[in-house]
């Protein structure tokens, strides 16, 4: 059973679960290198991620067949090694974000509920 | 890499892929992981990222959780020599399996193919004697290469197992080569002959190291 108090270390635990559907989202908008990830993730709010955190993870989704690297040809500028989304990746988001959904809908559905019971304890 | 890379960020890079050597990811996958690392950081460098945002992690820590997601979970290493004792067991190890090599294969071969062997000194000792020490250095380089995890059984035995199967796959031809050129002593001529079993000899270590690290992928380093 997994009990984390402290609020980074639930961050984390969140972060386990819910990062490479994250990378594969922002790598589905754009083809990028893992930096470049790391810097689109933090403008959408997660800025406590760091290389040495996403590069771990987009090594696991290219082992897994969702991410290659390629070469894609610059406007005139050298070849650039981005992370690119294979079908295999373009799938796995399609059934992780639905997955998260029905996760955080249920989440949020407990949450409320738990919130209205607490009312009307105080209230009564 | 560009030229005008960080030395520091080099320097961790070499840090992570000296401990990928050292945790036994096998050097293909090291080199296939290092290649794609240096790509994405060269990227990462042209599109204006600071050396030290990249390597904000310890390149150990780093190096284990890219070779974990890449399906290598890292093996203990032990930077501590072999001792003396150590080092003589496995020579002793591998001398004996070298004796019963030359008592039970190399000799019958050899009178089986030529009865006369034995007349010529050289030839009657020189295929056991090197049958011997063969093993036994294998046996040593293993240990070195190895380290501590040699002991886990699961490197040293196969790779000699390897090494006596590509030495009998080849014994045949060398045999027959040396037969062809009346027995010679001269050296240049015996590695000549003895060309076949080297190179069945190392086929035979590659794969059993193959075969290990199939089913071991911590004990494959090479």
């Amino acid at each position: 059973m997994v009990v984390a108090d402290d609020s980074t270390e639930r961050t984390t635990l969140m972060h386990r679960g819910t990062l490479d559907l994250c990378v594969l989202a922002v790598l589905s908008d754009e083809s990028l290198h893992a930096y470049g990830v790391v810097q689109r993730l933090a403008e959408h709010g997660f800025t406590d991620l760091s290389y040495g955190t996403v590069y771990p993870l987009v090594t696991r989704l290219r082992r897994l067949g969702m991410v290659e690297q390629h070469a894609a040809r610059g406007q005139g500028g050298p070849a650039r090694n981005v992370l690119t989304l294979t079908p295999r990746g373009h799938a796995a988001l399609r059934r992780w974000s639905d997955q998260w959904r029905v996760h955080h809908q249920r989440v949020a559905a407990l949450l409320d509920a738990t919130a209205e019971l607490t009312e009307e304890h105080h209230a009564g | 890499m560009p030229d005008e890379m960080d030395a520091e960020l080099q320097d961790w890079l070499n840090r992570v892929d000296e401990r990928w050597r050292t945790t036994g990811v096998p050097t293909y996958d090291r080199g296939r992981l290092r290649r794609e690392l240096d790509r994405d950081i060269e990227e990462a460098l042209r599109a204006g990222a600071a050396p030290r945002d990249l390597m904000a992690t310890d390149a150990d820590e780093f190096a284990d959780q890219v070779a974990v997601a890449h399906g290598h979970p890292p093996a203990e290493h032990s930077d501590e020599p072999a001792s003396a004792g150590s080092m003589a067991v496995t020579a002793i190890a591998g001398a004996l399996a070298g004796v019963l090599l030359a008592w039970f294969v190399v000799w019958p071969a050899m009178v089986a193919v030529a009865p006369t062997a034995g007349d010529n000194v050289l030839v009657a000792i020189g295929y056991p004697i090197a049958a011997v020490t063969v093993l036994a250095c294998a046996a040593i380089a293993l240990r070195v290469r190895f380290g501590p995890r040699a002991s886990a059984g699961g490197v040293i035995l196969p790779s000699l197992a390897g090494l006596v199967a590509g030495c009998l796959l080849g014994l045949p031809a060398t045999l027959a080569i040396s037969r062809a050129l009346d027995y010679p002593t001269n050296p240049a001529l015996v590695l000549f002959e003895a060309i076949p079993m080297i190179g069945l000899a190392i086929l035979g270590i590659r794969v059993a190291r193959w075969l290990v690290a199939r089913r071991h992928p911590e004990l494959a380093t090479t």
